[in-house]
Formats: C-alpha cells, sequence, structure tokens
C-alpha cells in the first residue's frame, strides 16, 4: 500500500499541476455571466445566453491547449485518470441533460409544480449543483472546485430565491476575477519556452 | 543469498542508473504517467532542458526510456515514456531500497552524540 503512496502522490501532484491555470474559474464565471445575460436582455438574451454559454466551453478546451499545454508541457495520464475522465464526462451529460430538460420546462410553461414548492426548489437546485461540482471535484482531484461549486450553487439559489438574476452575475465576476488572477499567476511563473530553449526536443 | 538475507549489502547491487537523483525524478514521474514530453519533465522536475536531455540519453541507452520523435505540424516533438524495461527496472528499485532502509534502524541523536 505504501509502496504506491509516494508515487501516487507524485501523479496527483502532476495531474493537479493543470488545474494552476484558472481557466476553469474563469470558464465558470463566464458561463454565470452568460447566464444573467441570458435572463436579464429579454427576447434576445434567451438566445444569446446560451449561445454564450456553448462558446465558453469552446474557450475552455481551445484555451488549455493554446495556453496550458503550451507552458506545461503534453502529457498522457495512466488508464486510472482516463476512466475517472469518463465517468466525469459522464455524468456531466447527465447534467447537460437535465438542465435542458428544466430550461425546457420554462419555456413550454410546465413550471407548476416548480411555483407551487418554489423554496424548497431552489434550495433541492442548489444542493444538487453543489453536489454534481463536488463529484466533478473528487474525481478530478480538484479542490478549488469544491468551492466554486458552492458559489455556483448559492448564486443560482439566491437568484431563484429572490427571483433576480443579480446574485449570478455578482457571483459570475467573482468567478472570473478568481480566474484571471490565477491565470496572471500561471502565466508569470510558466512563460512559454522559446523555440531556441526546446530545441528539437519541442 | 537473496537480497531480503544480505540486508545493507544488497545496496551494492541497486540499479545505479536510476541511483542517481536527477534520474530518478525523470524515472519517476514516467513510471506514474503513460507518456510526456520534455517540456512536461522539465516542468515537474525543475531540471534544464540540457541537463535533461542528457540523463534522457542515458536512460534510452540503458533501454529503460522510448523517445518518440514526430513532427506537430512543421516543428519537431518529442515524446517519452518508460519500457517494459524501464518499469521493471524501476519497479526492482523502489522495492529494494525500501526494503533496505525499512531494515537500517537510524541511531537517535543521543545514542550518536555519546557514541
Amino acid at each position: 500500500m505504501t509502496e504506491n503512496a509516494d508515487l501516487k502522490r507524485l501523479e496527483k501532484k502532476a495531474w493537479t499541476s493543470y488545474h494552476q491555470d484558472g481557466l476553469v474559474d474563469f470558464f465558470l464565471g463566464f458561463l454565470l455571466i452568460a447566464g444573467f445575460l441570458g435572463y436579464s436582455a429579454g427576447d434576445l438574451g434567451r438566445v444569446l445566453g446560451p449561445v454564450l454559454q456553448l462558446a465558453s466551453a469552446g474557450f475552455l478546451v481551445l484555451s488549455k491547449k493554446l495556453i496550458t499545454v503550451p507552458r506545461m508541457g503534453l502529457v498522457e495520464f495512466g488508464p486510472g485518470r482516463r476512466a475517472r475522465k469518463r465517468n466525469t464526462a459522464l455524468i456531466a451529460t447527465f447534467a447537460v441533460a437535465a438542465t435542458i430538460v428544466l430550461l425546457v420546462l420554462t419555456i413550454t410553461g410546465n413550471v407548476g409544480w416548480i411555483r407551487d414548492n418554489h423554496t424548497a426548489f431552489s434550495i433541492l437546485l442548489g444542493v444538487g449543483i453543489w453536489l454534481v461540482f463536488s463529484f466533478f471535484a473528487y474525481m478530478q482531484d480538484f479542490q478549488r472546485l469544491y468551492g466554486l461549486g458552492a458559489l455556483f450553487a448559492t448564486a443560482v439559489m439566491l437568484s431563484e430565491l429572490l427571483d433576480s438574476p443579480i446574485p449570478i452575475l455578482v457571483a459570475g465576476v467573482a468567478a472570473c476575477v478568481s480566474g484571471l488572477t490565477l491565470l496572471k499567476r500561471f502565466l508569470r511563473r510558466y512563460p512559454l519556452p522559446t523555440d531556441a530553449e526546446l530545441g528539437s526536443n519541442g | 543469498m537473496t537480497d531480503d538475507d544480505r540486508g545493507i549489502e544488497s545496496l551494492a547491487s541497486i540499479d545505479r542508473l536510476i541511483h542517481e537523483p536527477a534520474r530518478l525524478m525523470i524515472m519517476a514521474y514516467l513510471y506514474v504517467v503513460d507518456k510526456a514530453d520534455f517540456l512536461f519533465l522539465v516542468r515537474q522536475t525543475g531540471l534544464t532542458l540540457g541537463n535533461l536531455s542528457s540523463h534522457m540519453s542515458k536512460l534510452e541507452a540503458a533501454g529503460y526510456v522510448d523517445i518518440e520523435k514526430r513532427f506537430v505540424g512543421k516543428k519537431p516533438h518529442t515524446m517519452l515514456r518508460l519500457t517494459q524495461q524501464g518499469r521493471a527496472a524501476f519497479s526492482e528499485y523502489h522495492g529494494s531500497m525500501k526494503r533496505v532502509l525499512g531494515e537500517l534502524d537510524v541511531p537517535s541523536t543521543e545514542r550518536a552524540e555519546v557514541g
């Protein structure tokens, strides 16, 4: 057991070093701000919000490729990590599907049961969101995600309870600022290596 | 006589190629991942690229590391992975060191001072 304990720690250290870039924080913040726009910009917002949210997912993937990998290097982790990634993707798909179902119910006006139990629904929604984030945090060994999940869940819950998008905007801006601060530190700590430095070892 | 019976004497047969601190770090990192490039190892180990290249050549010559060169666009890119032989050697080294160091009874400071 102990034989692998230190090696597991080493692998975890390598894995978590890829989470120092703040991009996920910025992505989640942007998701919330897009949600705020979707809520408050009328008919245009109903289209703009989801479009921006989809675009931000693309932005996250692209920025990991263009910002993080050129600075941290390329690595393929072992089968254990790959299995965890698959499970996380499965739950993410389920969470997105559940969100779409809720959105469709809202758009089609089938929300009577939510209106009747609004407070309980809001709290349950918040708890559910935090549980999904916690699952991601656990599966990905990403400690900061517990806090981000709490921020995300609280914002959505308060927004439902107060019937106002302001908590979503505030949480979104906070997550974006946190992400940008981490990104700034990451860029300073890991400058882009020049071709001359890398030579033929790219 | 097996390594278990010999205790500290078995240190004499330890793999000295792996025993060097920089190479030990490289082997340990490559052991816990599937494959990685030079930059990943530079970031994780703190070694310079020149230093890393030199150690990598020795590990490759011993058959412990497989160096895969390919082009990404017009740029050369090198991926590194432990060979089966390298994995077995690291695992054996790890086990031997743990066994030997586990058997060593380090005297307390007081005993050392009196002695």
